[in-house]
């Protein structure tokens, strides 16, 4: 903690500053934390579908009353497009009604309601949380024309079987429907579009969804938290302004550093453009997207039908177990050839050496990946010299078997990465005193204790420091991978990133909605143990990563 | 002075900024349209073209093609040209970033797909319409494939989403000249007649040159018709959804025929048989093994084809390039032509219309513009003055007049044979007087190609129709990749070809049971 008045360090559990005496008085803490928590479950709400067909209430219901979600999800999951059958249509619907661009003044106004609360605006952000509310309200039961996208339930209602009880819902006899065609069909789906959700609830059609309840919840939270807050029931004291030697408003001080900000203006924009922007595209993940029309809003369908998926949970235990092998293999393995160049003792030797284990780092993965192609293919060298020497009578199908796949990608990655990853180790090893071995020495310590005591106690916080680095990093396998996997090994060897790839560009027209979504739990894993690996940099390095 | 730098600073780096940003301005020139009268269709200043390596490759004089398309229609012309195994890829990318191409090329299997998703115009009435279908220059056979077309647009709307440019030819099984008389056989391969001849051929040309004879690339196409590239393993049996005799939609992977042409496959390749690294081969891999003797048997696509390869393994150096091209199994009956693969117009382009009449219609207008997407471009590569041209140490003399092709731009290591349009696969004919190679002193394609052609148009018969519906289309790429890699397991990895089976039913029973209940139900 910094002093606000002599902007000292202060030490962690010092009632007052050590320099200038201030006393150190923790910050003002109102009560905004409750309604932003209020507006982010809001904003959750209206993820989830805020109608939905009366069948699938309680299944919706039991999947958030939590149990055993799995068990849930895949009750509900061979229905699962249906899930969100009754939808907002936006922005296709958007672009020939002005309701469909409701869910969007709704899902703005409730960021606007998260930012005004952290900038301090609260009493501004309750017109924003109100603005949400009645954006929904007129959802509900004044706009028209606003609810379906006939396409997209067309779609999802593709077959008679499919939309069965939704007609007899209807009150259609079993003979209508046996009788209904396509194009009949579609028509149904375009009368339901013109109904107001009211006027579906009205035929049973339609139930209120989840999503509704979870944001009125979080509405009222909201709304509460503000006022708790701007009538300030609560409120602990806080340090005197005239005590504080920077008393000026954030826009003076801004003014005074008015050049310093427009020089860091480009890059702020530049990260705005393409760090955050992009970052944009996460919305897909709630949309069902195939190349043409607009997204449709599904809810969190895709995320529903990719934990149901074995192929998902394939990919991901595939990830974690080939990354994190592999970087044990290529830390130590990185570690063992230091030592090892560290003992050396002519230079030159010592330089070709490092010379031949960095290079395989600067090939690119599609070279390194042909050339052992061609050296362990069925007909490559390595089973030439092999056979040649009776050590195997048949051909070891080195990249085509699940046995052998993944010791021959530890091998090949290993290869490629662990001359690299001696520099940093080297450069440790170069500064450890030689006053240690030297005293060491004296003390009658051989080699191996010189070693064991000395050397290795010094590389231990770089290798920690290496291992927690790269664990954030373990979601992110790609080309490796994929440049090395084919269809005999799809088990052992698909990882996330080649499982989007393959859903994205594999035979047919992807659904890009489903591929942001699993890249984004991809995204959120990889957060996670960013974070994990904060914590831990932070309680072995005492200092954090992020 | 200081401060007045910095705000130099300052206000140049913004600037930079502002000005990188608005570099990202998309191009707006896209699609631009002539105005025209009522009633009159408008002409595109400018379209978008996506191609793969169809038409001649960059390096290969495609710009040059490129440039003379557009002085012939008086129009420009992106030509947006992604590599050949990455082409959907860049496609599919560019639905996503909003940079749809006019036109595209697309596979039956895509066309399908991208059909009943809405992506594609339907260009029915203006085909019906056009000056074109009335001109009497196509062949009835073109007029029925592209009324053939016809198929379910987004909500079901049936029309046409494509136009093919040529047939769709089909795949033969070459096999070494040399290899069958080595091996005892007569030369034409007349003997190789059911499947068990095939299967004893092969052993013997194991036993021989102790190599696995057959190449190919995967042991599934990705492409439609899929077991194109392995016949004589496949036999009748068709890895995707098919309309059976009864008229109803079935799943031919789960059927008996498929099992059994899986267990063959199995065992040919226990038994030596299949290249041991044909599952990751590509075709250029599968090719390459087979100029370089690695392998005997390879079926790949007939007509001009059949001479590319005798002179692809003359560049090779083999003194005897001599292939046979098998006659069809018993078993197999006939070879398989594919569905052509179609040009279609994106669905939002700004003017359908024009670019129909004015990039499509022309492709066959008898004179010019056919001769450019059929034999290439003049000088380039054709040419009809008086030269001589050495390859190979071999001197072909051409008189002032005489057509002829010209050394592949590229690398001048053989003669050009076609561009886009086989001259054996051609949809239309030339107009009187107009056709350039009507000059030739002998046939533009060559003896071989022209047999081959003719033994396959005697022994060929239509692949399966593909028909796509919103959830065949949601659902294929999960149901494709559990196929691949279950034929993969099956016969790489000796898999039991029921335990497989039962594998494709617990992963994607589900996926195939809503496919076939939309196909059945439309």
């Amino acid at each position: 903690m910094v002093c606000k008045s002599c902007e000292t360090q202060i030490p962690k559990r010092a009632k007052k500053c050590p320099k200038c005496g201030m006393p150190v008085v923790k910050e003002e803490k109102n009560l905004k934390i409750l309604a932003i928590v209020g507006a982010v479950i809001a904003f959750i709400g209206g993820l989830f579908p805020l109608v939905q067909v009366s069948s699938l209430v309680e299944i919706a219901f039991g999947f958030m009353n939590g149990g055993d979600i799995m068990k849930d999800v895949a009750a509900y999951a061979p229905e699962g497009a249906t899930w969100a059958d009754v939808v907002m249509g936006f922005p296709e619907v958007a672009k020939s009604t002005f309701g469909g661009m409701f869910w969007y003044i709704f899902m703005l106004a409730l960021i606007a309601t998260i930012l005004l609360v952290i900038f301090r605006y609260e009493k501004i952000s309750i017109v924003t949380t109100l603005i949400a509310v009645g954006t929904l309200i007129a959802y509900f039961f004044v706009i028209q024309d606003a609810h379906l996208n006939p396409s997209a339930i067309e779609t999802l209602y593709e077959t008679k079987t499919a939309m069965k009880p939704l007609l007899t819902d209807y009150g259609m006899s079993e003979a209508a429907i046996e009788e209904m065609g396509r194009s009949k069909r579609l028509n149904f789906c375009v009368e339901l579009a013109q109904m107001s959700v009211a006027d579906l609830r009205e035929k049973g059609l339609a139930e209120i969804g989840m999503g509704l309840y979870i944001t009125l919840i979080g509405a009222v939270i909201s709304i509460a938290g503000v006022f708790i807050d701007v009538f300030k029931f609560i409120k602990k004291k806080t340090v005197k302004s005239e005590y504080l030697r920077n008393n000026r408003t954030v826009a003076q001080r801004m003014y005074t550093y008015r050049w310093f900000y427009l020089m860091f203006l480009p890059v702020l924009l530049f990260v705005l453009a393409f760090n955050y922007w992009p970052m944009l595209g996460i919305r897909f993940a709630f949309t069902k997207y195939s190349m043409v029309g607009e997204p449709v809003y599904v809810g969190i369908y895709q995320f529903l039908k990719m934990f149901k998926e074995a192929d998902f949970w394939e990919a991901f235990r595939n990830t974690l177990q080939l990354s994190v092998l592999s970087l044990l293999v290529n830390t130590f393995g990185a570690v063992i050839i230091s030592l090892m160049l560290h003992e050396i003792v002519s230079l030159l030797f010592k330089k070709t050496v490092q010379t031949i284990v960095y290079l395989p780092h600067f090939m690119s993965w599609v070279v390194a990946a042909s050339v052992f192609r061609l050296f362990l293919g069925v007909n490559g060298t390595m089973n030439d010299v092999l056979m040649t020497l009776n050590i195997t009578r048949e051909p070891i199908k080195f990249l085509l078997s699940n046995e052998t796949w993944r010791p021959v990608y530890y091998f090949i990655n290993g290869w490629k990465s662990i001359g690299w990853g001696t520099i940093l180790f080297l450069a440790t090893l170069s500064g450890i005193s030689p006053d240690l071995y030297e005293a060491a020495q004296i003390d009658g310590a051989n080699r191996w204790q010189r070693m064991k005591f000395i050397t290795l106690p010094s590389l231990a916080n770089t290798i920690i420091t290496v291992l927690i680095l790269n664990l954030a990093k373990v979601m992110n396998i790609f080309e490796s991978v994929f440049v090395l996997t084919n269809d005999a090994v799809v088990d052992t060897s698909q990882v996330i990133q080649t499982y989007v790839y393959k859903m994205t560009f594999g035979i047919g027209v992807p659904d890009y909605g489903y591929t942001t979504a699993v890249g984004l739990f991809r995204s959120l894993a990889s957060a996670v143990l960013v974070l994990v690996c904060n914590y831990a940099s932070k309680k072995v390095r005492g200092r954090g990563i992020v | 002075m200081k401060k007045t730098a910095k705000r130099v600073v300052a206000l140049m780096l913004a600037m930079i900024m502002v000005m990188s940003m608005v570099a990202c301005k998309k191009d707006d020139e896209k699609s631009k349209t002539t105005t025209a009268g009522s009633g009159e269709v408008a002409k595109p200043q400018k379209i978008t073209v996506m191609w793969d390596n169809t038409i001649v490759a960059e390096d290969n004089g495609g710009k040059d093609f490129a440039k003379a398309l557009e002085t012939a229609l008086g129009m420009t012309i992106d030509f947006k040209r992604p590599v050949h195994s990455a082409y959907y890829d860049v496609l599919q990318t560019s639905f996503v970033s909003n940079e749809v191409p006019d036109v595209f090329v697309l596979a039956a299997n895509y066309y399908a797909q991208y059909a009943s998703t809405g992506s594609l115009w339907n260009m029915e009435e203006a085909w019906n319409k056009s000056e074109l279908k009335a001109s009497g220059r196509l062949e009835q056979w073109a007029i029925d494939m592209i009324a053939g077309l016809k198929t379910s647009g987004k909500a079901g709307a049936e029309g046409i989403y494509g136009f093919n440019l040529t047939r769709g030819n089909g795949c033969v099984t070459y096999v070494r000249t040399k290899w069958l008389e080595e091996c005892g056989y007569k030369a034409d391969g007349s003997e190789i007649k059911t499947y068990d001849d095939y299967y004893q051929m092969c052993v013997k040309f194991k036993e021989k040159y102790n190599i696995a004879p057959v190449c190919a690339s995967k042991y599934l196409n990705t492409e439609a018709p899929y077991t194109n590239y392995l016949p004589e393993f496949y036999q009748g049996a068709y890895p995707d959804f098919y309309k059976n005799a009864e008229g109803k939609w079935v799943d031919g992977f789960s059927e008996d025929a498929m099992k059994k042409a899986l267990k063959r496959l199995q065992d040919a390749n226990n038994a030596g048989l299949l290249d041991p690294d044909m599952g990751s081969a590509t075709t250029t891999d599968a090719r390459e093994g087979f100029y370089a003797e690695e392998h005997g048997v390879f079926t790949y696509w007939a007509g001009t084809w059949a001479q590319t390869i005798i002179d692809k393994l003359a560049s090779k150096g083999h003194a005897d390039t001599r292939v046979t091209a098998l006659k069809p199994i018993a078993e197999v009956g006939k070879y398989v032509e594919r569905q052509a693969p179609v040009v279609a117009i994106y669905s939002r382009c700004e003017n359908p219309e024009g670019v129909f009449k004015y990039f499509i219609e022309p492709i066959y207008d008898g004179a010019e513009v056919q001769a450019l997407w059929t034999y290439g471009v003049k000088g380039v590569h054709w040419d009809d003055k008086a030269e001589t041209i050495t390859l190979n140490g071999k001197d072909s003399v051409y008189a002032a007049g005489e057509f002829h092709f010209l050394l592949d731009p590229a690398t001048s290591k053989s003669f050009m044979k076609k561009n886009h349009i086989d001259p054996l696969l051609s949809m239309g004919k030339f107009i009187e007087g107009k056709d350039p190679a009507a000059t030739a002193a002998k046939p533009i394609v060559s003896e071989k190609a022209q047999e081959v052609m003719a033994m396959f148009n005697v022994n060929c018969k239509n692949a399966p129709v593909i028909v796509s519906t919103s959830t065949v289309t949601e659902n294929s790429a999960k149901i494709w990749a559990c196929r691949n890699e279950l034929v993969t397991k099956i016969v790489a990895q000796n898999m039991n070809v029921d335990d497989a089976m039962k594998e494709y039913t617990e992963t994607v029973g589900t996926e195939v049971t809503k496919c076939l209940e939309s196909l059945n139900d439309q």
